[in-house]
């Protein structure tokens, strides 16, 4: 893993941190929004609100709901593109 | 009437105008959760943690828009001391008013006793209050009324899809009045207010009465909201408005007495609270624990809540926030009426028949 995905997999780890309050060192970038880490659908709208602020990629709701994972999430905002 | 505030009123602008008296009237029925989820499959635990919602009240039939409105309506001015008679308009922010014309805020004009002032409704939404506020506020500010009742009144109950698990458990019935009238120190800040129409299917009928003409005619019109979207347009734009709010009023989050924001759902509350930075002395309203998502009338009953409860202070500014259907918006901010007798409380029963003066 590249200094920079590690900057972003850390960044979305505070964020799921701050709207789950799930502690970082239990998420992955396995780790599901909603079957590991807990998220409701609400949750995981703020999850993206605060992306939106800390990275400035405003992420639509057709992009997100197929973003299932912190992996995949990490990926989007890496490369703007939906990992298949 | 106001108690002086004097540590933060040479900031505070505003007209010279205030929030006089406050009154609400809520519904004889609570439904609890567990009534909701005999026609949704889901349970209390789910819309606890969905919405903060514990229960809301439902009118009985008899618990009219009109009846609601005038009872609310009266109370306010009882609280206020002002006569019905010395109201120079009425203005009723609804959605739930089943009739087209006339106007609710005639024959609730009549029905308090009020000598033939200005009367019309709005259609704001949930932003109906910050939207009326703002009327009555600019209204006896240019001299055009010295009192205006701002009433917020709904029976969404009769507008719901009980089937809906999105929608279902979120509305409750009520209604909300204040008295605004002139004031010797500023009470009410300019309004940021503004709509939205790329998102006017978001919250809406799900279709005109019109369609109810036709052959194979639909369904009841219902509310349909996509909760999801609602939220996401929350979390992205109520925070800049309020601070909009806060600027025009010269005041700052370390200047609030309180935090009124309309009563959606205890998450978007709690988003706000975070960005906005509110500080821990300013008392927030959570009053959608009880009374569930009452549009308009969610800040009339919350302020009287706050204050009834000795957590907010008469005279105190206050930042109310709305917003709904439209959508639309509005927020500004406001020095907090004398405290009232107490908290909003159910009525014990509903009017015994109804008569043509309640019929909504």
């Amino acid at each position: 893993m590249t200094a920079v995905q590690s900057d972003t997999l850390q960044a979305l780890k505070e964020i799921v941190d701050e709207v789950a309050g799930v502690p970082a060192e239990d998420i992955t970038p396995e780790s599901s929004f909603i079957d590991d880490l807990g998220m409701d659908s609400l949750t995981i709208v703020s999850l993206f609100v605060l992306i939106q602020r800390r990275f400035g990629t405003d992420v639509p709701n057709a992009v997100f709901d197929r973003l299932t994972t912190v992996g995949q999430a990490v990926a989007y905002l890496e490369h703007g593109e939906i990992p298949a | 009437m106001n108690t002086p505030l004097t540590e933060h009123g040479p900031a505070f602008r505003g007209a010279l105008t205030g929030l006089l008296g406050l009154g609400t009237y809520l519904p004889s029925r609570r439904i609890t959760n567990e009534m909701i989820c005999e026609r949704i499959d889901t349970s209390d635990e789910w819309i606890r943690s969905r919405s903060g919602i514990r229960f809301r009240y439902w009118a009985e039939p008899t618990e009219t828009v009109e009846f609601m409105a005038a009872t609310a309506a009266e109370r306010a001015l009882e609280h206020a001391g002002i006569a019905a008679s010395e109201v120079g308009c009425v203005i009723v922010s609804t959605v739930s008013h089943l009739h087209q014309f006339p106007s609710l805020a005639a024959g609730v004009a009549h029905r308090i006793g009020a000598a033939a002032p200005g009367a019309f409704d709005i259609s704001a939404g949930c932003a109906g209050f910050s939207y009326g506020l703002s009327l009555a506020s600019d209204m006896v500010a240019a001299g055009s009324a010295r009192y205006v009742l701002v009433i917020a009144v709904e029976r969404l109950s009769e507008l719901l899809d009980h089937e809906d698990s999105g929608t279902a458990f979120l509305f409750g019935d009520g209604a909300g009045a204040a008295v605004v009238g002139p004031c010797d120190q500023p009470g009410v800040g300019p309004v940021v207010w503004g709509s939205d129409g790329s998102h006017k299917e978001t919250i809406r009928q799900s279709h005109s009465w019109a369609e109810l003409r036709d052959a194979t005619a639909p369904d009841w019109p219902v509310i349909t909201m996509d909760g999801r979207e609602v939220f996401r347009w929350a979390a992205y734009q109520l925070g800049p408005i309020a601070a909009q709010a806060l600027e025009k009023a010269g005041v700052t989050v370390r200047d609030l007495d309180s935090f009124v924001p309309h009563q959606a759902n205890m998450r978007i509350i709690d988003e706000l609270v975070k960005e906005l930075g509110i500080p821990d002395h300013v008392a927030v309203a959570r009053s959608v624990e009880i009374h569930g998502n009452t549009s308009a009338v969610s800040i009339p009953l919350a302020m009287q809540e706050l204050l009834a409860s000795g957590r907010a202070r008469p005279g105190g500014l206050a930042l109310l926030l709305s917003f709904g259907t439209g959508l639309v918006w509005g927020g500004q901010v406001v020095r907090l009426p004398p405290a009232p007798a107490g908290p909003p409380v159910p009525a014990a029963t509903a009017p015994a028949h109804p008569t043509k003066e309640n019929r909504s």
